[in-house]
């Protein structure tokens, strides 16, 4: 629960500094999305009452690895579907209540 | 849900820069879902997932997966709980037993998927064919070659006539101008099938009536009425049950018909000045040589209605006699079944309907003014 607990500061965190991180640079911002996306995932799939069907769906789909990486090259090449074209996304928030 | 011919983030950075247009109230064209991040500030709590990549059917997909998935903040799914104006609206109480009751488990047992059931829906042939279905109306759309090609597909019997018209009703959910280029294609095919022609649901145009529960049986007699002829519908197309109430005239479109007056004037006939007639209706006295200015409320009639006429308003309705009505009634619901390609209403359904709710109509009727008390009244 710590964890989560870290990963809700994270998310929270990378939420607030989102918006600070437009005008600099594009890269940045795609960065700061991109770990947000890691993030919001692994919290959702470790929370014990996480949304089931959620669940479901983010471990169900064909990107999914990006939630299962076991080291960071993995996780820099799971990544890269960011930056393919031709994409279908789903955009979601880790907060169940919504 | 979402698609992009771009990669996602710099579609997710497109979409930052048209939030911060809506957070300045500039008139912009954006998704209801922006405006509903926008009122509740919580647009950097949502993250995006790339599901597909590298697929040339991108849109189709994504339109499949919102028919399947039904996400809430897709439209028409998001205008259940939040509209652009009203913003958020309040979701209907369940009864208790409903929310409470087996139906809850039933609702739970639905809903309940695991990684495995949603891969398998992704892979299945159904999801495939919705896909597919989706490219078809996205090339017809399209203006395109492929748009002549697809068309053609349409008129083989591949598709066939009721391919076709599942294909209008799925087309209905385009934007415009792809929308018209495929419903032209597609109505284009079913001439050629030599198919009932699909028209616009038009909601019926009917006089009212101070029946007691008018609309309601009125709508009664709609809703069975394209129940029982469930089966002529081959077109697919949901026919309108709603009513709109047709205007009757008013007092002052009665009583000052400029436009009358005016021909009457061309014709050379002198205008009538009605204040000799009125002066004897006014308590006080008036100069004789001088053209009346007083107050409606201040005449004093012998005849209930034509007190009426003085001191009421002059946007109140007159209505027109019952068998006008009934005439206008029966006119009014050929019209929506010939514009909703349903077939005839039975006459005996609507006599009935009638007889009920003019009788319950004259007994509400008394003492209005009708038209023969305007034509006494001038």
């Amino acid at each position: 629960m710590r964890d989560l607990a870290v990963a809700h500061a994270c998310i929270l965190s990378l939420a607030l500094l989102t918006p600070f991180t437009l005008s600099p640079s594009v890269d940045v911002f795609y960065a700061f999305r991109m770990i947000q996306t890691a993030l919001m995932g692994q919290y959702v799939l470790l929370h014990p009452k996480a949304n089931s069907k959620f669940e479901a769906l983010l471990k169900g789909t064909p990107l999914r690895r990006i939630f299962s990486c076991t080291s960071w090259d993995d996780l820099k090449v799971a990544l890269q579907c960011f930056k393919h074209s031709n994409a279908v996304y789903v955009r979601f928030s880790h907060i169940a209540n919504f | 849900m979402g698609s992009t011919s771009s990669f996602v983030l710099d579609r997710e950075h497109s979409r930052y820069r048209k939030f911060v247009q809506v957070q300045k109230n500039k008139i912009v064209l954006a998704e209801v879902a922006l405006r509903f991040w926008c009122r509740y500030d919580n647009f950097w709590l949502w993250s995006v997932l790339p599901i597909y990549t590298k697929k040339s059917n991108f849109w189709a997909l994504e339109q499949a997966l919102i028919q399947l998935w039904q996400p809430q903040l897709n439209i028409p799914f998001i205008y259940q709980f939040f509209n652009c104006r009203k913003r958020l609206i309040p979701r209907t109480k369940f009864s208790s037993s409903r929310q409470f009751g087996t139906f809850s488990l039933w609702r739970k047992l639905r809903w309940k998927s695991t990684p495995a059931q949603v891969r398998r829906a992704l892979h299945s042939p159904l999801f495939g064919r919705r896909v597919q279905l989706w490219e078809i109306i996205q090339d017809l759309g399209s203006n395109s070659v492929r748009g002549f090609h697809m068309e053609k597909r349409l008129r083989s019997n591949e598709i066939g006539l009721h391919g076709c018209c599942f294909i209008r009703r799925l087309a209905n959910n385009l934007g415009e101008p792809q929308r018209s280029y495929a419903i032209n294609a597609i109505d284009r095919a079913l001439k050629f099938w030599k198919a009932k022609r699909v028209r616009k649901p038009a909601p019926l145009r009917a006089p009212w009536l101070l029946a007691e529960d008018w609309t309601r049986n009125l709508r009664q007699l709609l809703t069975a009425h394209v129940h029982m002829t469930k089966q002529y519908n081959t077109t697919l197309q949901s026919p309108s049950t709603g009513i709109v109430f047709t205007k009757y005239p008013s007092v002052m479109d009665s009583l000052c018909n400029h436009k009358d007056a005016a021909t009457r004037w061309a014709d050379g006939e002198t205008p009538l000045c009605a204040c000799s007639t009125l002066r004897q209706h006014s308590p006080q006295p008036q100069p004789a040589d001088q053209h009346l200015v007083i107050d409606g409320d201040t005449l004093r009639f012998a005849d209930l209605p034509f007190t009426s006429i003085a001191t009421g308003s002059l946007q109140n309705k007159i209505f027109p006699p019952s068998k006008e009505i009934y005439k206008s009634l029966r006119s009014a619901l050929t019209t929506w079944t010939t514009r909703n390609s349903l077939p005839s209403l039975r006459r005996a359904h609507l006599d009935d309907l009638w007889k009920r709710s003019i009788q319950s109509h004259l007994t509400s009727l008394q003492n209005h003014i009708t038209h023969k008390d305007i034509i006494r009244f001038k």
